[in-house]
């Protein structure tokens, strides 16, 4: 029984991950396919609605060319709700690694020929426009995707998570790698959702799900630095993931 | 006896206020045992969209009826103004204090509410009238954005029309210039306005946080001691008895030692705009 | 003097295996990687009594981190009560006293006034036996906040036991912990001499702590020192809002409620889950949020657990147990930002009269 909520689904510089997960995700509940009409995703089928009007416009990837800025302002205009999904819409990714150097020697690296290369620094979806939330993670989390969905049929503001990995972290009961064994974890500054998944290994969190909201990376960094991690390790931590948010900004301080 | 489980309760009536805020009659739905006092609250809720405070707005049972004026801001606001007369909703409570009425006896009563802050104000506006042998003289001052917001105004207009209680308004922007008892300006003018000892008397307000502190610094100037101003307060509330922890102001919690409070009490924390 | 009984190791390990028969036996065990996690225990064998502190005190079996509360049918807005997952009569052991006393602490914001139903279900089913600290903790304060190193309570707990080398001194506490000792086959009863041998263990105990905090006056002083720079200082370099110092705190008693609702849109599932004052939605209101700073949210954490609280509930919120400050990745130390305050107040650097 369709409830008639039209999804568009969009993909821009981006592993796709995020459609695979959010395919998975339809097999693990299946429920959704009965309460949502996907009318645009070029993975699931060609053709579709691509002008819309959606209920609900899912972004994945940053944004690295003008032409998927026109279009996502475009989206955005045809869409009451829209969200960003996974950490390369949302804050980045791995695509904003290259920021960290100028444009054209980052194409440089990459192609012989850069005249038909007409690639912009990698920005996430919420430098262009408005967003109605954050389904986080690499790939993003069932709970928030989930959560938006439902919101979406009941017409309720989503509540996501937005507290930091280390909440995850101590409910498993794990032996704190920062704390016990110095191990630069990006855990304190990032955003919930994995379930602690690397420091409940004994792995240091490397950041993946983004940015938490309020996010104190000056002191974490200084902690990295107090430590012994070297300036140029601390940058690359801080960089790896959310190059362009507010939130890691202060803890990017160039080698 | 599990005090988070809500009881159902059935919108009777429904009346839009303004273009955001609708006044909800509503009645338990099994006819339990249930009383309230003014300032007091309930925790009202959706399933699915959880739960949220609302004080009363109507002064007493009728035929174990009672009011809640509520402004729609979220997405349990929203659906709750969209109820219509029949439909169920989930209710806890009453919880917290009521306004000191009986302090106020033999006293002045000024009644200072802003925007939606006026309709937790109503119950004891409307006992005050009522009972107008039990104090000396009454003010009610009110303010708001606009015209529209301010709540109840016709009825308060008819209530103190030829009585003792002196009613003047104020609006941010006004719309219509030719009423005349409706000023221009904020709350805290009207306070110039009123002709009584402070000393002498006792201050009920609800509204904006900003608004409370002007209005009683303002009172504590004219030389109100901070304990006969009474503010109600609002936090974020997940239980209403005092478990959940979100609505404390340092020592005090919203939810069980107010949300009525005497400035001069809730004053000395922190985290307060007063 | 209660009565007590004396059982030598062996015996204590055959007690706790007889109990198992019976009972979810609980303990202190030591996990692969190395941390020492409260569990249930298969043999008396995985029991490990040999420890400091657990990361999450024993809290977690009466008030667990997430907690099911009715399901809700959408359609009639009928409520069913989820009783609290089974505890199944649960005996918990090697609870330190600083963890007792945090328990009896949160008994005064569950069971105060109004009641929560399901702490309560749950307190009632489970046994806790105590095992008072024969040394301090390296962060370890609860001399000073009258929480340890030995048990410090009058009731609310079962046995209290002393670990006297070959054996332990168990004595008891309530009708039912009484109930507990009685089916240990090889007990005898304690001598004067077992109590006077405690009484010395416990001297040496109390001998042995580095850290103090002088609580006398403290929340006063606090309560008149809101504005202090200690505050925004630690929150701007190095309180990182992770919330790490509330998620281990034994006495945090914060939750928030939160509706599931099924995708079929007909039943909804209440739950409530710990929250924290240290993550910034805490005191969120539509259009505002009361602590949108760390510095007041830090301040929050500290001036609560040393100050209001006495207000509130006659007690300290901080037991002393030193967990907070172990597991904040930037070793914030709330005894150190009092010290602070104090130290400024010697110095004249810091007020004693009334703020308004």
């Amino acid at each position: 029984m369709g409830t008639g909520k039209r999804i568009g689904i969009f993909k821009y510089s981006s592993c796709a991950g995020c459609q695979f997960q959010l395919f998975y995700f339809q097999h693990y509940v299946l429920e959704t396919i009965q309460a949502v009409d996907i009318v645009y995703c070029k993975m699931l089928q060609s053709g579709g609605e691509e002008d819309g009007p959606f209920d609900l416009a899912l972004i994945e990837g940053a944004i690295t060319e003008q032409w998927q800025a026109d279009q996502l302002k475009r989206i955005r205009e045809r869409s009451e709700l829209l969200a960003p999904i996974g950490s390369c819409a949302v804050c980045g990714g791995v695509p904003a690694i290259k920021n960290t150097a100028h444009e054209l020697d980052a194409q440089r690296r990459v192609y012989e020929d850069i005249s038909v290369v007409h690639s912009l620094k990698a920005h996430p979806v919420d430098h262009y426009v408005r967003v109605d939330g954050y389904v986080r993670g690499c790939p993003p989390g069932v709970r928030d995707l989930a959560e938006l969905v439902k919101s979406l049929l009941l017409n309720k503001t989503p509540r996501f998570l937005d507290y930091s990995v280390c909440v995850e972290c101590k409910l498993e009961e794990a032996i704190c790698v920062l704390v016990a064994y110095q191990e630069p974890c990006m855990g304190p500054v990032t955003n919930a959702g994995c379930g602690a998944l690397c420091p409940s290994r004994g792995r240091a969190c490397y950041g993946c799900w983004g940015p938490m909201k309020d996010a104190n990376a000056k002191a974490l960094a200084d902690r990295f630095e107090r430590m012994g991690l070297g300036r140029e390790e601390i940058y690359r931590r801080f960089t790896e993931f959310g190059e362009p948010t507010v939130e890691w900004k202060p803890g990017q301080v160039k080698p | 006896m599990n005090p988070l489980e809500p009881r159902r309760a059935l919108v009777r009536e429904k009346i839009q206020e303004n273009r955001e805020t609708y006044s909800l009659t509503l009645s338990l739905a099994d006819h339990d045992h249930f009383s309230y006092r003014p300032g007091q609250f309930n925790m009202l809720g959706l399933p699915g969209m959880g739960e949220a405070p609302f004080s009363f707005s109507s002064l007493h049972l009728e035929r174990g009826r009672f009011t809640h004026t509520i402004r729609e801001a979220g997405s349990l606001t929203r659906s709750i103004c969209q109820l219509a007369a029949g439909d169920i909703l989930s209710i806890r409570g009453p919880y917290g204090n009521e306004w000191p009425l009986e302090k106020a006896k033999g006293r002045h009563l000024i009644i200072v509410g802003g925007g939606i802050g006026i309709a937790p104000l109503r119950p004891v506006i409307r006992h005050a009238l009522g009972n107008g042998e039990e104090y000396g003289r009454l003010y009610f001052l009110l303010g708001a954005r606009t015209e529209d917001d301010l709540l109840f105004r016709e009825e308060f207009e008819k209530l103190t029309a030829g009585r003792d209680g002196t009613l003047l308004m104020t609006v941010d922007r006004g719309e219509k210039k030719e009423l005349s008892h409706i000023r221009e300006g904020l709350v805290t003018a009207l306070l110039d306005e009123i002709d009584v000892d402070p000393e002498e008397s006792i201050t009920f307000t609800c509204g904006p946080e900003l608004m409370m502190r002007f209005v009683a610094r303002q009172l504590i100037q004219m030389g109100q001691d901070p304990y006969d101003i009474f503010v109600s307060m609002e936090r974020r509330m997940k239980c209403g008895i005092a478990h959940c922890g979100h609505c404390q102001i340092g020592a005090m919690y919203v939810c069980k030692d107010g949300p009525i409070f005497p400035y001069g009490d809730i004053k000395r924390f922190a985290d307060t705009m007063l | 003097m209660s009565t007590g009984y004396i059982l030598a190791n062996d015996a204590f390990r055959d007690w706790l295996n007889i109990l198992r028969n019976e009972f979810t036996v609980i303990g202190p065990v030591l996990k692969k990687r190395g941390p020492i996690v409260f569990e249930e225990i298969q043999d008396a064998g995985d029991l490990h009594l040999d420890y400091c502190s657990t990361m999450l005190g024993p809290r977690k079996f009466i008030y667990p981190p997430t907690q099911r509360l009715f399901r809700i049918d959408n359609q009639n807005h009928r409520v069913t009560t989820i009783e609290p997952a089974d505890a199944g009569n649960a005996v918990i052991f090697a609870v330190r006293p600083c963890d007792m006393q945090a328990i009896s602490v949160l008994d005064r914001t569950f069971l105060g006034d109004i009641e929560d139903f399901y702490y309560r279900k749950l307190r009632e089913e489970t046994l806790t036996v105590v095992l008072n600290c024969n040394r301090a903790c390296d962060a370890g304060f609860c001399e000073s906040m009258g929480a340890g190193p030995f048990l410090r309570l009058e009731d609310g707990y079962d046995l209290e036991m002393t670990s006297m080398g070959e054996n332990y001194l168990i004595e008891i506490g309530s009708r039912r912990g009484e109930g507990l000792i009685e089916k240990a086959v090889h007990r005898k009863e304690a001598a004067s001499g077992d109590y006077e041998t405690k009484d010395d263990l416990q001297r040496k105990a109390i001998a042995s702590f580095t850290k103090h905090l002088e609580t006398a006056g403290l929340p006063e002083l606090l309560m008149r020192n809101l504005d202090h720079p200690v505050y925004r200082e630690t929150a701007e370099a190095r309180c990182l809002g992770c919330t790490n110092c509330t998620m281990v705190c034994p006495t945090c008693y914060c939750y928030d409620i939160e509706d599931d609702m099924s995708f079929d849109l007909t039943v909804t599932e209440r739950r409530r889950h710990w929250d924290s004052c240290q993550e910034l939605h805490f005191a969120r209101v539509h259009g505002g949020n009361f602590r949108s700073s760390r510095e007041a949210r830090l301040r929050q954490f500290v001036t609560h657990k040393l100050a209001t609280w006495v207000e509130q509930y006659g007690c300290f919120g901080c037991v002393g147990c030193g967990r907070c400050m172990t597991w904040c990745p930037t070793g914030i130390d709330l005894t150190e930002m009092a010290k602070r305050i104090q130290q400024d107040f010697e110095t004249g650097r810091a007020r004693w009269w009334a703020y308004s």
